[in-house]
């Protein structure tokens, strides 16, 4: 009977097209809200698992745990470098680590760290080892990927966050030398470049003292008189700053700390003071992660409701298609009981015409929904820095597809029952 | 006996349309049925494939009773005794000819023969139109069509409802010839149920069977 039902089907191809891209538009939008949703929710937790607080420049405190955390948005600014073995040293704190941002490799962020930031992720080096050196860089998984970058390759970073920004300021004069690439994670690090800070010093000619270059055990007093380096906004574009030679009087700075507290006091106490200090601000991800998903939340909501709403439309232009199939096709169907079809088969055969274009319907629209993805991540790179994948199903696409297969057999069940009603004697003596 | 009609009584809206009619066909004859429109042909077809319930009387294919039992064992008779030829509803609309055949090859309850599809089309002269869709066939290829599909399923009283009541003479007289050949090939009974006057001359057996009451709706 099923290969009945597909010729009814191929007899009237437009009809079952239209049928079917209805109900894969409404699935492919309630898939897309999905996926938003979970990913984003998702990334959101897992990049944020092992950071209590951020502390940055004074600003929006979203903005700060978007670019520290996330690497999604610009940072509020520069912070004292001095403030990184502050926290160090609070008994509070169990580990802090620095962020230096500024800079990018085909849109991809160089980030300027220390050896505190792959455990912090719980990170580890697929091929070679981690940056020990100025100018030593570790890609993550998914940039080495996508550059084809190799262990040895040398490359040179631009200035900005993004690929759109770099207005032509590469760094000629301090190209970074890949010594490590890191096994992928499914944190934001398979999206970033690593460095030491000392680094990203030395790329923008901010003069250090190259004693510790490993980024760790920073005087305070060490820097005092080196250079600032201001990442964040377009008069930095436009500083021309030195690139060849270190800028004296620009002191080294860092863009962010990412801190994981040692005791739950210290929960209650930091952010409160580090906010009272006038430069500085503390802001907390789950927070900032639980406010932003709470804003997109309700929005989320309404484009669910307005995607079974359509899915539910997309079921009563079914039902009317299949209603009105089976008045045209009276005849037939009578002409099939004579030939010896029992009822049910007959019954069987609308069923599975209703289920047919239900899930043609269906994973047409989860397949366009996962090409949307791959489309939009290739297109926006805001999309694919949030980590969506075209290539990850979730168990709710399942939940979805079962929906829209049980919206297909309703809309099948009551032209199927009119079957049962049909005298056969009097539709013959009409047809025959 | 391939039919055996005994006494048969149907009314339809309070109206008799048949009353105390007998009929016998011997396994492998011929007969022509002829009556004006509402004298109660399709009627009484649609009682002799169990399609309708009689009032009164029996009726038997093959020695299997159709009257007094289940619906679903009359479809079963049906499946496995009849095969119907109508004068316009002759093929399923969305198959082809060859698709059309094997879905009632497996209807009637038999595994699929290939070789009895092929064999069928080209004894009927329609081997170049058996990827043909009803639609695509002209009216005397579409009756040969049914024709067919009622003969693929072996069965042993194949009876055709007004076959060539829209049917120019030459294409009548094919079709009629075709019936009765392809009904004695195949060892079936041929009931032929038609207003058409000029079938007389090509079956040996004709009944007349008139309207009991005048305006009694067929």
């Amino acid at each position: 009977m099923i290969r009945l039902a597909l010729a009814y089907m191929r007899d009237r191809p437009l009809a079952v097209a239209l049928n079917a891209l209805l109900l894969a538009i409404a699935v492919a939008s309630l898939v897309l809200l999905l996926q938003f949703a979970e990913q984003a929710g998702e990334r959101f937790e897992r990049d944020a698992r092992g950071i209590d607080l951020v502390v940055g420049a004074k600003g929006s405190p979203l903005q700060l745990v978007l670019s520290s955390v996330y690497h999604i948005d610009v940072p509020t600014g520069n912070i004292p470098l001095g403030e990184l073995e502050r926290l160090r040293s609070d008994p509070g704190v169990a580990r802090a680590v620095p962020l230096a941002l500024g800079d990018n490799f085909q849109g991809f962020r160089i980030v300027g760290s220390d050896d505190q930031l792959l455990p912090l992720y719980g990170a580890s080096m697929a091929e070679g080892r981690s940056f020990a050196k100025p100018a030593e860089a570790v890609l993550g998984a998914e940039v080495a990927r996508r550059t084809g970058a190799k262990i040895g390759q040398k490359f040179i970073g631009s200035h900005g966050l993004e690929t759109g920004e770099e207005d032509g300021q590469g760094h000629d004069h301090a190209p970074f030398e890949t010594v490590g690439i890191l096994a992928p994670s499914g944190t934001v690090l398979d999206r970033l470049i690593l460095t030491s800070i000392e680094s990203v010093w030395d790329v923008h000619g901010i003069d250090h003292d190259h004693h510790d270059e490993a980024g760790q055990d920073h005087d305070e007093n060490d820097h005092d008189d080196h250079a600032v380096h201001d990442h964040d906004t377009e008069a930095a574009h436009a500083d021309e700053h030195d690139e060849e030679a270190a800028m004296p009087g620009m002191e080294p700075e860092i863009t962010a700390l990412l801190v994981r507290y040692r005791n739950a006091s210290a929960a209650m106490r930091l952010p409160s003071q580090i906010n009272r200090q006038s430069a500085l601000q503390a802001a907390a991800p789950a927070a900032e992660a639980a406010r932003l998903l709470g804003l997109f939340g309700s929005i989320i909501e309404g484009a669910r409701l307005f995607g079974w709403l359509l899915a539910f439309s997309a079921g009563l232009s079914l039902f009317v298609a299949l209603w009105s199939a089976t008045r045209a096709r009276e005849g037939d169907l009578a002409l099939l009981r004579v030939m010896g079809a029992r009822p049910s088969t007959v019954f069987g055969t609308i069923l599975i015409e209703g289920l047919l274009i239900a899930a043609i319907g269906a994973l047409g629209g989860i397949v366009g929904a996962h090409g949307l993805i791959a489309i939009a991540t290739a297109s926006f790179p805001t999309l694919d820095e949030l980590g969506l994948s075209a290539m990850r199903f979730l168990p709710g696409e399942g939940l979805i597809l079962l929906a829209a297969l049980a919206i297909g057999l309703v809309a099948a069940l009551i032209p199927a029952i009119r079957i049962f009603r049909v005298d056969l004697a009097t539709t013959l003596a009409r047809y025959s | 006996m391939s039919l055996a009609i005994r006494n048969l009584g149907f009314r339809y809206g309070g109206r008799p349309i048949l009353d105390d009619f007998s009929f016998d066909m011997a396994p492998g004859e011929q007969s022509l049925l002829i009556g004006a429109s509402g004298s109660g042909k399709s009627t009484l077809v649609n009682l002799i494939c169990g399609l309708l319930t009689p009032d009164a009387g029996t009726i038997s294919i093959g020695g299997e009773g159709m009257t007094g039992i289940g619906a679903a064992q009359r479809d079963d008779l049906r499946r496995r005794r009849i095969g119907l030829v109508f004068q316009t509803l002759k093929l399923v609309s969305a198959l082809d000819l060859t698709a059309n055949l094997r879905l009632a090859q497996r209807l009637s309850g038999h595994a699929t023969e290939g070789e009895r599809v092929t064999m069928l089309i080209e004894r009927l002269g329609l081997a170049h139109r058996a990827h043909a869709r009803p639609r695509e066939l002209s009216q005397g290829e579409a009756q040969r069509a049914a024709i067919a599909r009622a003969l693929i399923g072996r069965p042993n009283l194949i009876i055709a409802d007004e076959p060539t009541s829209a049917l120019d003479h030459a294409n009548m007289e094919k079709v009629a010839a075709l019936l009765r050949d392809c009904a004695s090939e195949a060892g079936a009974s041929l009931l032929i149920v038609t207003h058409d006057d000029r079938l007389r001359d090509h079956i040996a057996s004709v009944r007349e069977i008139g309207p009991l009451t005048a305006g009694a709706a067929a």
